[in-house]
């Protein structure tokens, strides 16, 4: 590469001028006094005079080698374009190799992107989109985007002022850009590359500080939100799937069917039921206690024996209705039946020792009776009876891990898109 | 982090198959176990 470098004297300030491009380089920008040469010319006439004293220094030297995906590239050229009023700098550098042609590095807010220049023409995918092989890219970007600044060698006739419209289109690391006037349309596609690669590659000491998040930068928490949510898909798909199983497995079988009367003109209301058979070595024994409850409540201590060992378990259930009509609305607080389970109970012989207490009706009647005051109610109970609880309580421990990288790499997202006029949080921001 | 998830989710399976197939329900009745000899128990 370097044999093929000549070199040229700046006809307005007499700077020396390296040519690492000859017979590609269309113009040439003086380092010096920033001239525009006509590198077609074989008298290398002016083509425009800087007007301005160069103050831009790029971060890489012009002349500068390093190697992107195997390829030593040498940096010609250097130009900063800016949005209108000369907000949104960015600045590109035109890297050259003489068997690989032209590529770009172009640095936003610290933010690098090497950059092809392609020759198919992605397809449009809804109005804001383009499908490039099987990547879509989404609209970040759309505007004018003015020369400013040049140094070094291009391939075509660079002018300063000279104005586009940039459309830049994401699919992180890449992005799709499009420049186009009224003479032609140019596609290219980015990928994103560290600064701090960019920085070793070019051997540099500095490199510019990054702010913000980069257009293209790939979402730090992508690869670890992937991985949480197909983690988490399988599994929800494993316990939905073994729900299914237990549910046609489940014996699901009546057991006992009695009815009782609560008196509250009784000094005690205790019933033992007739002894029931529990099959299966250990499963649940789903509880449904049945009222016929009016502004009161009905409250149940249940003791089921195993007649075989003696071994009991307690439980408490407890069952309340009210409702009433007030400001013009009707309103219920509780319900007349309730379900629960006995967890895991053996099997064998069993009967339930039933004690009841029950409240009287609020507010009271007129002349009512406490002593002749009854709450009949009615207890099932099922053996083997496949609940919600299990396949609930396991995909909310299963939840958090996923919600947790989903807030970040969707934070990551909306600190992105804030940059963008077209973001897709936007919309749900303003709805908040 | 990502593989302490996968084994996690593991951990949650495996308790959601040994629970479902005892029938334990952690939100069940509190089933107080009482010991055989306790006075309720001989209330037949």
């Amino acid at each position: 590469m370097a044999g093929l470098v000549q070199t040229i004297r700046c006809k307005k300030c007499g700077f020396s001028i390296s040519l690492r491009a000859p017979g590609q380089t269309v113009t040439l920008a003086c380092e010096s006094c920033g001239a525009l040469i006509d590198a077609t010319d074989p008298e290398f006439s002016i083509l425009s005079e800087f007007e301005k004293k160069i103050t831009i220094k790029p971060a890489i030297p012009l002349g500068s080698r390093g190697e992107i995906q195997k390829i030593i590239w040498e940096v010609i050229g250097f130009m900063q374009r800016s949005a209108p009023e000369n907000a949104y700098p960015w600045r590109e550098y035109l890297l050259f190799n003489p068997m690989q042609g032209f590529r770009w590095l172009v640095e936003y807010n610290g933010h690098w992107s090497f950059v092809t220049t392609i020759r198919e023409k992605p397809e449009k995918a809804g109005s804001q989109f383009y499908r490039l092989e099987t990547t879509k890219y989404r609209l970040f970007n759309k505007g004018l985007g003015i020369v400013r600044f040049v140094i070094g060698e291009f391939y075509w006739r660079v002018k300063i002022g000279e104005a586009v419209v940039v459309e830049d289109y994401v699919a992180p690391p890449f992005v799709l850009s499009l420049e186009r006037n009224d003479q032609e349309k140019i596609w290219s596609r980015g990928e994103y590359i560290e600064a701090r690669q960019v920085q070793k590659i070019f051997g540099l000491s500095t490199i510019p500080s990054q702010s913000g998040i980069g257009a293209n930068q790939p979402n730090k928490y992508k690869e670890r939100w992937d991985f949480v949510k197909k983690t988490f898909l399988y599994f929800l798909g494993f316990l939905l799937v073994m729900q299914a199983i237990f549910w046609l497995s489940s014996l699901d079988k009546k057991v006992l069917d009695e009815s009782y009367t609560y008196l509250a003109s009784n000094s005690k209301n205790t019933w033992i039921t007739p002894s029931f058979v529990l099959e299966k070595k250990k499963a649940n024994l789903a509880v449904t206690l049945d009222t016929k409850l009016d502004n009161s409540w009905l409250s149940t201590e249940l003791l089921l024996v195993n007649e075989d060992t003696q071994e009991s378990f307690l439980g408490y259930m407890e069952v309340s209705y009210y409702h009433g009509y007030e400001d013009g609305e009707s309103w219920s607080e509780g319900k007349r039946k309730e379900s629960d389970f006995f967890s895991s109970i053996p099997g064998g012989n069993y009967h339930l020792v039933i004690v009841a207490e029950a409240g009287f009706p609020e507010p009271l009647p007129i002349l009512f009776d406490k002593s002749s005051y009854s709450a009949p109610f009615r207890i099932i109970l099922h053996r083997d009876r496949l609940g919600f609880f299990n396949l609930f309580f396991s995909i909310a421990l299963l939840l958090p891990v996923p919600v947790f990288y989903r807030f970040f790499y969707t934070a990551f997202e909306k600190k992105r898109w804030f940059e963008s006029d077209y973001s897709p949080y936007e919309s749900e921001d303003d709805d908040s | 982090m990502k593989y302490l998830y996968l084994i996690w989710s593991l951990v949650v399976c495996l308790y959601f198959v040994v629970a479902n197939s005892n029938g334990l329900i952690l939100s069940g009745i509190s089933a107080e176990k009482e010991t055989p000899g306790s006075p309720r128990v001989h209330h037949k």
